[in-house]
């Protein structure tokens, strides 16, 4: 249940970054290229989420370091927000 | 450190969700009021998780939560391609 | 050229100007029938008037009143059209015209210049198919 909850999430963000992507070749828009990397960086997240779930805490335990991608991909698209003209 | 990123994280889901907000005002396009939605409910979500102590019977009702965020962006999509 | 006082045109025109108006053409003939004493005018008269071809005017006029700026008042052959001072952007339209009147050579440079509105371009992006305008 839960791993169809985080494919989902992971599917729902990486659509969002390529259609923020196909728009941004379309429209030279900045702004596109910042939030893409957003949901780049959410999808790393989710996909992360679903390998740390899957795999037992011995193996391979992700809790540290699963939202850094989240992180990195907000912080671009604020300063995206924030420094493109609007 | 956990708690740091967790701070960070929720902090930039309420900006973002702040700017999504604004140009709905500007726009009146639905699709950002969604956006910002979805924004603020993984801020939420990010919120909640502070409160259950990385207890798993805690932790999983939250993800519900991380996914309604995502379910909203769906919905703001289907929405936008609709024939009006 | 550019003078010390100068502001920037205000924001809300510089909207509806990027989701509105494509050329000046668009802009004389809205002002055209918001701020002239006749209101309503067929295709025949705004080029007249305006002197621009009957077949662009026609256009425009399809344009705006598509964008709800203008209603019809005949649909005829020759449909005439009315400005709607009861549209939501009947504000706009008349600071529009302000600006217009002092700060000409700007506005037009805006309608020309206008690069893709970064948040149309946003919304857009989740259009799935392209065809749509």
């Amino acid at each position: 249940m839960a791993d169809i909850i985080y494919a989902l999430c992971t599917l729902t963000s990486t659509v969002c970054a390529v259609l923020l992507l196909r728009g941004y070749k379309q429209s030279r828009s900045r702004l596109l290229f910042w939030c893409s990397l957003c949901f780049v960086g959410l999808a790393l997240n989710n996909i992360l989420l679903l390998i740390d779930v899957k795999t037992p805490a011995e193996v391979m335990d992700l809790s540290h370091v699963r939202s850094l991608p989240a992180v990195v991909g907000l912080l671009v698209m604020i300063f995206g927000l924030i420094w493109e003209k609007r | 450190m956990n708690d740091f990123v967790s701070g960070i994280l929720t902090m930039g889901y309420v900006v973002a969700g702040i700017f999504f907000l604004r140009f709905w005002r500007d726009t009146r396009d639905r699709l950002f009021a969604m956006f910002g939605a979805a924004f603020f409910i993984l801020a939420l979500q990010r919120f909640g998780l502070e409160f259950a102590h990385d207890l798993p019977e805690r932790t999983t009702a939250w993800y519900f939560v991380r996914f309604l965020a995502f379910l909203i962006i769906i919905i703001a999509i289907v929405d936008k391609n609709r024939k009006k | 050229m550019k003078q010390p006082a100068e502001e920037p045109i205000p924001e809300i025109v510089r909207r509806f100007i990027t989701d509105h108006i494509n050329s000046v053409e668009s802009l004389e003939i809205l002002l055209l029938l918001s701020t002239g004493t006749i209101r309503e005018f067929t295709a025949e008269e705004v080029s007249r008037t305006l002197r621009t071809s009957l077949e662009s005017a026609a256009a425009r006029l399809r344009e705006l009143h598509h964008a709800k700026l203008l209603v019809m008042v005949e649909e005829a052959e020759s449909p005439k059209y009315r400005f709607d001072p009861g549209s939501r952007e009947a504000a706009v339209v008349a600071d529009l015209e302000k600006v217009y009147k002092t700060r000409r050579v700007s506005v037009i440079s805006f309608i020309y210049s206008n690069p893709t509105d970064p948040l149309r371009a946003f919304s857009d992006a989740f259009r799935l198919r392209k065809d749509e305008t």
